[in-house]
């Protein structure tokens, strides 16, 4: 056997039981599903509607509905009409729709495996430190949902992974932006914050401006072509779906939509640009009329400041259910170890940039600090691009720059110990083991918040280490 | 007679001029309100001090609460105090602290069992909350069962 598949081997098996198996429980709905299912379900049915994010994600869900079927004998007209399901048919199974977002989760682990052999080159660190996507609760129980972020980090970390091997093996042809400029183009298709992965054509160009300007102008302009006809292609097999008219709502169309839906022309490309006009108003409109974040909001408020995330503030109860004294909770609630890790990675990225800006510091490893550069560079302007955005945000939407985060932390990690690393020093190897066991025990800790599994109060307030998280239990 | 003037315990609601960082601190307050409560479970909203029945206080950050009872037991009896709160709280049994958490923190637990002889014996708990979430809850354990301090059991009984 190939002792080189052997640890993503480990890891596919690790992430099966952390993050795929069971998925189709709870069998009830959460959070965003009650948006998402309804959106996949038209899509299904052919009845056309709007939305504030790009199709892929939810074309994902519907797909899994299509092809597992698990609900052929269910009502789910009403699905059809609203764009936020208020009440589920009695034993609707969940597992066609969350199929996808889960698989693609379980399948990260390994691309976060991958990316981390480059940043490490040791395939042993990089399997023990995927413990930390495998083992951080709050990426597992939001994944295991009918939600679009699990999907969109899946072409995420393609993107790194694939620009990991452009910038490693100096693979610059123009093949090489396009696939990359394809990858960005998906995570965009899923949701437009991803756009800041166009942030990783930056290093090209330092690399490229030295040998042909004009060359990388071509490349840099041929992958936003390509990242334009991955965002437009899948915007076109929304509007083409959409074949039948809504009921109660109209999203604004325009008369020439309307008249497109009539003559059942959705599918004509000349149509294209009258629909996708309509579609990009009404998401432009739409982010106008989402709440801002209100901490004093009657019932109180789910959503947080894009500063906090990093602690874990604020998380959020998804869904509870009370048995027997005890209650079972369906919690956004990271993993401490593996946050506080990524804070650190930050942390001390930051210092060593700003070392060398201020102090001039000796940089010993060139390409590591190039890397810790950008992934520094990516983390901040994703998260000023946040903290000015004025409608409500959430904790979820940290896990981009969190994942950054662990990257830089790991990038960090292999600048200060490489000679050890590269001499598999057995303390160092040790102590990463040790810190390991520690990310699994805090992630077994908390994994009744992730899993469903009941607590009394009294085991739920021990679980309320400090303040901010905003861990309420139920009564 | 008002849902103020009900109960065997009577509390006293102290909002003090500056920040609150622990239960011995000396007080500067502002105003205080009395009132009476049949149980201690101030839990149900962790922003506004709020009852078990609903209603609301005003308060927010920064105050104290002095619960006071009395319990009476017909036999001499072992009996569990258990004290969840954020942020901290002394109790006393007979002007004696038992229990006690001095400084901030987020909402937990600390219980403490004692031997209590027959008769008369006199309960106070002192309560703060600085900032951030809040919440108060007492309860006594006896023969395995738990009780809301100022909710009679078999042999327990409390009084004004």
């Amino acid at each position: 056997m190939n002792y080189k598949l052997l640890f993503p081997f480990f890891i596919l098996l690790i992430g099966y039981f952390t993050l795929f198996q069971n998925y189709q429980n709870p069998p009830k709905q959460f959070w965003d599903e009650n948006y998402h299912i309804a959106s996949a379900q038209k899509y299904i049915d052919g009845v056309m509607f709007m939305e504030p994010h790009p199709p892929l994600g939810k074309l994902l869900i519907a797909f899994g509905e299509k092809i597992i079927n698990p609900n052929k004998n269910i009502d789910k007209s009403g699905f059809d009409k609203t764009d936020y399901i208020r009440k589920f048919p009695k034993n609707l199974s969940y597992e066609g729709y969350r199929f996808f977002p889960t698989l693609f989760a379980w399948l990260n682990s390994v691309l976060f495996f991958y990316i981390l052999v480059y940043l490490l080159k040791s395939r042993f660190l990089a399997f023990l430190f995927t413990s930390l996507y495998l083992f951080d609760n709050a990426v597992i129980v939001h994944s295991r949902s009918a939600m679009l972020e699990s999907t969109q980090l899946f072409f995420i970390f393609s993107s790194v992974l694939y620009f990991l091997y452009i910038y490693y093996e100096s693979k610059y042809k123009l093949l090489n932006y396009i696939i990359l400029s394809f990858f960005i183009g998906l995570g965009i298709a899923v949701k437009l914050n991803g756009l800041i992965m166009i942030l990783l054509f930056v290093p090209m160009f330092f690399h490229e401006f030295k040998i042909s300007l004009p060359s990388y102008i071509i490349k840099l302009s041929s992958g936003f072509v390509v990242i334009a006809v991955v965002f437009l292609g899948f915007m076109y097999i929304h509007t083409a779906l959409g074949v039948k008219m809504p009921v109660n709502k109209t999203y604004g169309m325009s008369k020439e939509y309307r008249q497109i839906i009539k003559k059942g022309e959705t599918s004509s490309i000349k149509n294209f640009p009258v629909m996708l006009r309509d579609n990009l108003i009404y998401m432009k409109n739409y982010s106008k009329g989402v709440p801002r974040y209100n901490p004093c909001k009657k019932g109180g408020e789910n959503g947080s400041l894009a500063y906090t995330w990093p602690f874990g503030n604020k998380t959020i109860n998804y869904r509870w259910e009370k048995h027997n004294g005890k209650v079972q909770y369906l919690y956004l609630m990271p993993n401490p170890v593996v946050w506080f890790l990524g804070f650190t990675g930050i942390l001390l990225s930051t210092i060593l940039i700003g070392s060398k800006l201020i102090f001039n510091l000796k940089i010993e490893d060139k390409k590591t600090f190039e890397l810790i550069s950008l992934f520094t560079f990516i983390y901040f302007s994703y998260m000023i691009v946040m903290v000015n955005i004025p409608r409500v945000m959430y904790l979820y939407h940290y896990f981009i720059p969190l994942e950054f985060s662990l990257f830089l932390f790991v990038l960090v990690f292999r600048y200060i110990y490489s000679e050890y690393i590269e001499k598999n020093d057995l303390v160092l190897l040790s102590s990463v083991v040790i810190l390991t066991i520690t990310v699994f025990i805090a992630y077994w800790y908390f994994s009744p918040l992730t899993y469903y599994k009941p607590l009394s109060y009294d085991e739920f307030i021990k679980r309320i280490w400090v303040e901010y998280w905003h861990l309420k239990a139920v009564r | 007679m008002s849902t103020c003037d009900k109960g065997n315990i009577k509390f006293t609601i102290s909002q003090n001029r500056v920040n609150i960082k622990q239960i011995y601190q000396r007080r500067d307050i502002k105003y205080k309100k009395s009132c009476y409560t049949n149980k201690i479970d101030f839990t149900a909203n962790s922003r506004e001090l709020t009852d078990a029945n609903g209603k609301k206080y005003g308060f927010y950050r920064n105050f104290f609460i002095d619960f006071a009872t009395k319990i009476i037991l017909d036999r001499d009896t072992k009996i569990r105090f258990i004290i969840y709160s954020d942020d901290g709280f002394s109790l006393k049994i007979d002007g004696k602290v038992i229990l006690k958490f001095e400084k901030t923190r987020p909402i937990a637990k600390n219980e403490k069992e004692i031997f209590l002889k027959k008769g008369l014996h006199r309960v106070s708990l002192s309560y703060f909350q600085g900032v951030g979430l809040l919440g108060v809850k007492a309860l006594y354990r006896v023969r395995k069962k738990r009780y809301f301090i100022g909710v009679n059991s078999d042999n327990v009984k409390f009084a004004k």
